[in-house]
């Protein structure tokens, strides 16, 4: 019999925080994220490159999460705001104070593409059973995040799997 | 995570490399004070007032051995102690060579590269 409360369980497979990037994708994200880690693929340099391979300018599958990641400030916020919403209302309702993303797989779709729109919304997917580690007693939880275009088109989903606990 | 405490930050090492330092729990962090000699700091991982003098201690203890033997020494410890690889590192690291993380791609004008192994549409690769 699972212990997983009913209100929790309710949720899961649910669609939650359904929202829009607040500006489109571009490619100065783009360029800095390749910079830092020295990816020289042409694909993300060189348009007729591009062209030539995917039909036009694509952004790096790897950039897939920054159009879901608010700032911490903008004009009218005036809270910190987290990316992963689920995640922390999970904490909140398991009363599990600490927690870690103990895994993260990323599925990629259709490529995203400067000027795209990218909208999204968070899934929690399941919750186990209490478990023991070294960190202490908690529960596993996996959140997806499916992001779309404004075509409706799939371009991604990540798969966070977090451990809440509480420590022993 | 934003930096404000020692337990969580980046430290050179006598190569000229570096470390990270992530022991957020208690436990860990006390585990790694112990193992470098810092024991008068385990009761301090959120003091404040010390972060300053605690991070200059792990500077000055990690800047006294390469980074590959704080590694050695460190790792299995439960002391959250991990290296900073660099980018050739992270391309011919045995992990993720396993995993399949990165491929070569040929381009007629660009020749063959790495890159991430990501399959995209046009691209010649071969996962290695």
């Amino acid at each position: 019999v699972s212990t997983v409360p009913a209100d929790i369980a309710a949720r899961v497979g649910v669609r939650q925080y359904e929202e829009t990037a607040e500006f489109p994708a571009e490619r100065s994200y783009a360029w800095s994220s390749c910079a830092s880690v020295q990816n020289g693929n042409p694909l993300f340099w060189d348009d007729a490159v591009a062209s030539q391979l995917t039909g036009g300018p694509i952004l790096p599958p790897t950039t897939l999460s920054l159009w879901m990641r608010p700032h911490h400030w903008s004009p009218g916020h005036e809270e910190e705001r987290v990316a992963l919403q689920v995640h922390f209302d999970m904490k909140a309702l398991l009363d599990l104070p600490e927690a870690i993303i103990s895994e993260n797989t990323i599925v990629f779709h259709e490529p995203v593409r400067p000027g795209d729109v990218i909208s999204y919304a968070q899934v929690l997917r399941s919750v186990s059973e209490p478990k023991t580690t070294k960190l202490g007693t908690g529960r596993f939880w996996v959140v997806d995040v499916e992001y779309t275009n404004q075509h409706g088109a799939l371009v991604g989903v990540e798969s966070y799997t977090a451990f809440g606990y509480r420590r022993s | 995570l934003t930096g404000r405490y020692a337990c969580y930050d980046v430290y050179g090492t006598a190569d000229g490399r570096w470390v990270t330092v992530a022991a957020i729990e208690p436990r860990f962090w006390a585990n790694l004070c112990r193992a470098v000699g810092l024991e008068r700091w385990i009761d301090h991982q959120h003091d404040d007032d010390v972060q300053a003098e605690i991070r200059a201690d792990l500077d000055a203890v990690f800047s006294t051995r390469r980074r590959d033997d704080w590694v050695a020494a460190l790792a299995g410890a439960d002391t959250c102690v991990a290296p900073v690889l660099t980018i050739p590192e992270v391309v011919a690291d045995e992990q993720y060579a396993a995993r399949g993380a990165f491929a070569d791609t040929h381009h007629e004008a660009h020749g063959t590269f790495r890159q991430v192994s990501t399959v995209l549409a046009g691209t010649v690769g071969v996962r290695s």
